[in-house]
């Protein structure tokens, strides 16, 4: 089965006259992350549920790999679909290993087989081996989430449809989750459906975005960038927010931006020594570095004649550094946090590599964006 | 008192005792064999659900003695009269646990597994019944314990087993029988009650950690 999904004509009426999706044509590319986002009631999740029939549309077709899922048997679609929810959805009766295991027991695999196969997928998802015997309720929200999207995956699907996952764990959790979903979807290249109302949410994980409104109407479905950069309308404008410049910044990294030397001093030498290399370099601010090389701080050598101990012992101000990993938001957002225009580049060791001028930062962003527009 | 009438008498008790758990064991076992699947009908459609409480509430508020006595013409005082009206009194409770049981399954849990590719029936085996189980065994034991109380009527129409021992001592203005009885059944409730919380316990180990 080729993990492509189509929406042809696809509409879900209730028996009330309430329109939930509304003549749907939408063509799921694989191997990619999905978002639908919308506000409550847009038919994002009716659009989802459609896909494993866990709801049936009214009228027109779905396909899933080229076949109509309609002429399917439904469990047998289903053991086909991983499928994650919000309340992790775990059995409480079963143990960790037992959830996991659970497709791969569906299909008739031995129980020693699933098993094993459910280990590894443990593994996978980054839980430890010891929580295997343990039950759903003696995890944290943020590793009953784990183990949701273990048990989706256990069957080796080669779709992977995702309700609002994430939704009910603590922010620093969720980045870890949307981290880990990443890093994972590098490796499997999975087709994912993900449904979600944060936009920020949207952005971040998905190749490509489905904006819905009510009624369950589609009405943009661009890459994030495209759809940050150039909204279809009113509508999708205000619903990716105040910060859609900013937030097409994230979607960017810094390769663009030029990096310079920084005149560094190390953090255990006197005050005296630093104000001889600022005397030198002929600049105000010193970055100082600690033993390893990584940043300390910002030191102003302006009024410290005749000032006495090490730079360490000093008032510093705090730089923020950036490096490969990072957007260009990031970047900007340091530098406009910077005392002195700059924002310190560091290498994958974390080490000082250089800086960046504000100017450089801005030229990039602008550039992006021209770019973005332009495509 | 007369001490030495009970170990006499050991021989009589011990079977009374038995024929009592017999009784127990078959009225609540025919009681989960009846009221567990009109449970299932009644969490399944929603308008049997009315009609079944209300009709096991019902069976309960009728007299026991006078139940008997509506079952005389057909299986006379037999044994089966007895288990028949006990069996008939496990229902409201058997029913009502196991419906309240199987409602507090979460519904997303069903959900999700509908959704992973489980059948209705084998959602149902495989997590709505387990899931319902502790309610449901909760159910089990009242009933147990109300029925092994409950034989003793059944003395009325000569099978009561321990509950013949009131009668007898009753009748003869007799003490001996009557204390044998009570500590007997007692006994007998206390044990069963351990024995069922045991079994709840093995059935349930998500419930224990």
């Amino acid at each position: 089965m080729k993990p492509v999904i189509r929406f042809d004509a696809v509409s879900k009426v209730y028996p009330d006259g309430t329109t939930a999706v509304d003549t749907l044509d939408m063509v799921i590319p694989e191997g990619r992350i999905t978002v639908l986002v919308g506000s409550s009631g847009c038919g994002k999740t009716t659009t989802l549920r459609m896909i494993n029939r866990m709801i049936e549309a009214s009228s027109g077709t779905v396909t899933v790999g080229g076949r109509n899922i309609a002429d399917l048997d439904e469990n047998t679609l289903r053991r086909g679909i991983g499928y994650v929810i919000q309340q992790s959805g775990l059995f409480p009766h079963k143990t960790v290993l037992d959830n996991v295991a659970t497709v791969p027991r569906l299909l008739g695999w031995d129980k020693k087989k699933a098993r094993a196969r459910a280990a590894e997928l443990m593994e996978t998802v980054g839980l430890p081996e010891s929580m295997a015997d343990r039950y759903p309720h003696q995890l944290s929200g943020g590793q009953q989430q784990r183990v949701g999207v273990a048990r989706a995956l256990a069957a080796d699907p080669p779709v992977l449809l995702m309700d609002e996952p994430f939704g009910a764990v603590d922010p620093v959790v969720r980045t870890l989750l949307q981290d880990e979903l990443l890093r994972l979807q590098s490796e499997l290249r999975k087709t994912i459906v993900f449904v979600t109302h944060d936009i920020d949410e949207a952005v971040r994980l998905g190749d490509r975005i489905a904006v819905f409104r009510t009624g369950g109407r589609l009405v943009q479905f661009a890459p994030p960038a495209e759809l940050l950069a150039r909204p279809a309308d009113e509508f999708v404008a205000g619903f990716l927010g105040a910060q859609r410049g900013l937030k097409l910044l994230s979607l960017t990294s810094l390769s663009e931006v030029p990096t310079i030397p920084v005149a560094t001093v190390e953090q255990r030498v006197s005050v005296a020594e630093a104000l001889a290399t600022a005397a030198r370099a002929g600049d105000r601010w010193l970055l100082a570095v600690r033993e390893d090389g990584a940043p300390r701080g910002w030191l102003d050598t302006d009024g410290l004649d005749g000032t006495e101990g090490s730079v360490a012992g000093h008032v510093l101000v705090a730089a923020a550094a950036v490096g490969g990993a990072d957007s260009l938001l990031a970047a900007l957002d340091a530098v406009v946090a910077s005392p002195c225009g700059l924002v310190v580049r560091v290498d994958d060791q974390g080490r000082v590599a250089g800086a960046s001028t504000e100017r450089d930062v801005i030229d990039a962003a602008s550039r992006y964006r021209d770019g973005v527009m332009a495509s | 008192m007369r001490w030495s009438w009970f170990p006499g008498h050991a021989d009589d008790l011990a079977s009374l005792t038995l024929l009592h758990l017999q009784m127990t064991v078959l009225a609540v076992g025919l009681g989960i064999l009846i009221a567990v699947p009109l449970a299932i009908l009644a969490h399944r459609v929603g308008r049997v659900r009315g009609p079944v409480l209300a009709l096991t509430g019902v069976l309960f508020t009728i007299p026991s003695l006078a139940l008997f006595i509506l079952l005389l013409p057909f299986t006379g005082l037999s044994m089966t009269t007895a288990v028949i009206g006990l069996t008939v009194y496990t229902l409201v409770v058997l029913v009502r646990n196991t419906i309240e049981g199987l409602s507090s399954v979460p519904p997303h849990i069903s959900e999700a597994a509908r959704a992973m590719g489980y059948g209705r029936t084998h959602v149902l085996l495989a997590v709505e019944l387990p899931l319902a189980l502790p309610v449901v065994m909760a159910g089990v034991r009242i009933a147990t314990v109300m029925t092994i109380s409950l034989v003793s009527v059944a003395g009325f129409i000569g099978q009561g087993a321990l509950g013949q021992l009131f009668i007898d001592g009753f009748q003869r203005n007799f003490p001996e029988p009557i204390v044998a009885g009570i500590a007997l059944t007692l006994l007998l409730a206390l044990v069963a009650d351990v024995l069922l919380v045991g079994v709840q316990r093995a059935l349930t180990p998500w419930t224990r950690r």
